[in-house]
């Protein structure tokens, strides 16, 4: 398993948009993801599950990954992140 | 951390859950950008074409049916007089919403807020889910196309961010 965690820094956080492509990305994996925030934890591959962590920006998320991909699962993950979910600002 | 909660019954006013008539996407963002102005909360037409125009672009960079059954619609708009207003439409015979799993959209949440309140917004799309979520709406769908079913379980839904 990798743990990671990451902070968003794209200005709107995890909205809907954002949740979509992350869990469009994470359906790619075969491994378990789990992204927790605040002791919360979500399934990373359930639209629903993200957008109930309600993650703004600046917040730190932990990823952990879990299964044959997990690696290419976190780096792809954290690219996404570091891309701003491919938004502006 | 401090937390702040949401209650969906504090946004889903009187007038607020509506029967779908259209089977057409954009009618329906129109008739959902007219329905804030018949209920009070947008003031003028140039404000009901606002909103619908950033509907149809918020849609253009990716369909928001992104729920099986379920789709959410939202706009962060200054042409509202209010915090937030969440518009629910049903259809029994269901919209082509051009949906993540293409399957037709049968509840629509329409999620307006002020451009400003990010929280607030992010807070309306998580108490959404929890909703969906906990009366596994879309695994019996049927059961939720109903005024009545839909405000019993919206006013009691309350959700901590």
């Amino acid at each position: 398993m990798v743990e990671k965690k990451l902070v968003l820094k794209n200005k709107l956080g995890l909205h809907a948009r954002a949740a979509a492509k992350l869990v469009q990305l994470a359906e790619q994996f075969k491994s378990d993801i789990k992204i927790v925030k605040d002791n919360v934890e979500a399934d990373g591959k359930s639209i629903l599950g993200v957008l109930l962590l309600a993650a703004p920006v600046g917040s730190e998320l932990i990823f952990r990954v879990d299964g044959e991909d997990e690696q290419e699962a976190i780096s792809a993950i954290e690219q996404l992140i570091e891309d701003k979910f491919g938004e502006e600002e | 951390m401090v937390k702040s909660k949401i209650c969906l019954r504090e946004y889903v006013k009187e007038g607020c859950i509506f029967e779908i008539e259209d089977t057409d996407k954009n009618t329906l963002l129109k008739n959902m950008a007219l329905k804030l102005k018949e209920l009070g909360f947008i003031g003028d037409d140039k404000g009901v074409e606002s909103v619908y125009q950033k509907l149809v672009e918020r849609e253009k960079l990716g369909s928001t049916g992104i729920i099986k059954y379920i789709a959410i619609p939202h706009c962060k708009t200054d042409a509202i007089n209010t915090e937030m207003v969440i518009l629910v439409g049903y259809s029994k015979k269901g919209i082509d919403f051009q949906s993540h799993d293409g399957k037709p959209v049968h509840i629509v949440f329409g999620v307006f807020t002020k451009k400003s309140n990010v929280t607030l917004h992010l807070g309306a799309l998580a108490a959404i889910s929890r909703l969906i979520s906990k009366h596994s709406i879309f695994s019996r769908i049927e059961e939720f196309l109903s005024k009545e079913k839909l405000w019993e379980i919206i006013e009691e839904c309350e959700y901590e961010i």
